[in-house]
């Protein structure tokens, strides 16, 4: 299953960073800059880990294994935050 | 991480943001003008004279109201008031809360808390409800019935205690007028009984239909001064240390009204555009109004700007807006109310 941000976590983009609100589970705030906030914001359960690093590096200008690196490891920490499924 | 107040510092830097980037984060939408009380102040129209609306043809379709929750969340919005009337009223209320946190937005619902029971709270839990502000007229039935022509104070603080009970993030709205002023510590205490956190508001305001009557029972002048001495009156001094004149109207701020109006606020009555007729992010750039607001600047707020009670001023553009037709103005009470502030914060140093 591809990771997808659940369904009852808030969030909204400001700007170019990310503000999430998680009022259900460990009820604490989190902003996410622009990096991260572009790989959040396609957390839609559509794209794997390897097409998440290929828009990064595409709009970041990295090598996609460094991208798919810095994927892997924001992923692992939004699940540790419990923001996300997959 | 940081808590999910608004005043933590990354929210509140977030929303300070938003607020330059005039990006409506906190609107509001009126999902009805149906209620089941008949509160005299009601600023919708007059329902001691009527019961429901004579205009219901002109109320957003079910299927318009979740288009206008997808164009909230399209233009940035993170928290919704769900409004009315009454909210709970609405037969399809549970669709537009799930409709709203499937857009991953916060749902609130402003509410008079009458039909909220155990079994609808568990509803509204399921459909994604994150919070509720409940209006409270009265500490006693009688003097509740009196203002809203129902019974319902058991009820109101019911639904705070099952709201509560729940996990909801409540708020006891105080309404503060003339026939339950002597209740206010009643009122308080039946709040800070039951663990909910409380806000208190004066404001009453002319109907945005122009029918007499809504201010009959605001309080006032000798009523301020009586609050302010009281055992309560700290939560009623205002210190306006940056002589701030504007709001967040326009900027963070939006209303739809339940006929899709579009206004900067839902408390300032000033039409935008209609979302009937118009993209909102089209009335939201584009609007005339909007732009006026947003390039205020000090000096348009003319009587403002040689006022001496200034520093003790809490207005209201939009009640202002509401009662006199200048948005930049003041209103009799609003300067009454500065002055008496003034004169006895005066007075004790």
């Amino acid at each position: 299953m591809n990771p997808k941000v659940k369904s009852d976590i808030s969030w909204q983009r400001i700007g170019t960073e990310v503000l999430i609100m998680d009022t259900t589970y460990l009820k604490q705030a989190h902003s996410l800059n622009s990096t991260a906030a572009l790989v959040w914001q396609h957390l839609n359960g559509k794209n794997s880990p390897k097409q998440l690093a290929s828009i990064l590096s595409e709009e970041f200008e990295i090598d996609e294994s460094s991208a798919l690196n810095d994927v892997e490891a924001l992923l692992e920490r939004f699940r540790k935050l419990q923001l996300i499924e997959g | 991480m940081h808590d999910l107040k608004p005043s933590s510092s990354l929210v509140a830097n977030l929303i300070a943001k938003a607020h330059s980037n005039h990006q409506p984060l906190f609107p509001t939408l009126e999902i009805t003008q149906i209620c089941n009380l008949a509160c005299k102040h009601c600023y919708n129209f007059d329902r001691t004279k009527q019961a429901t609306p004579n205009n219901q043809q002109e109320h957003m379709s079910s299927a318009q109201i979740e288009n206008a929750i997808e164009q909230l969340r399209d233009l940035g919005a993170l928290w919704i008031n769900l409004s009315g009337g009454e909210p709970l009223t609405h037969p399809d209320i549970l669709r537009f809360v799930n409709k709203a946190s499937e857009c991953h937005l916060i749902p609130r619902l402003k509410t008079n808390g009458l039909l909220f029971d155990e079994a609808m709270a568990e509803r509204l839990k399921r459909a994604g409800l994150k919070g509720l502000d409940v209006s409270i007229y009265g500490a006693s039935e009688e003097t509740y019935e009196k203002f809203t022509k129902r019974p319902g104070k058991e009820k109101a603080f019911n639904a705070l205690k099952i709201a509560k009970e729940k996990g909801f993030d409540i708020s006891a709205s105080i309404i503060i007028h003339k026939l339950n002023l002597s209740e206010l510590s009643q009122m308080i205490s039946q709040c800070q009984k039951l663990g909910v956190k409380f806000q208190l508001s004066d404001e009453i305001t002319e109907r945005y239909d122009k029918s007499p009557g809504a201010r009959d029972y605001e309080i006032d002048g000798n009523d301020m001064k009586m609050l302010l001495s009281s055992e309560h009156g700290q939560l009623f001094k205002y210190k306006n240390h940056e002589q701030g004149l504007q709001c967040s109207c326009a900027k963070t701020v939006i209303g739809i009204g339940f006929d899709g109006s579009v206004y900067p606020c839902i408390g300032a009555p000033i039409l935008a555009g209609n979302i009937k007729e118009q993209a909102l992010a089209e009335i939201w750039k584009n609007s005339p109004v909007f732009s006026k607001i947003r390039n205020l600047r000090k000096e348009d707020f003319k009587s403002c700007n040689t006022c001496d009670f200034i520093d003790h001023c809490n207005r209201s553009s939009g009640g202002i807006y509401a009662n006199t037709g200048d948005y930049c103005g003041c209103d009799s009470k609003t300067l009454e109310f500065s002055r008496i502030r003034s004169m006895l914060s005066n007075n004790q140093s």
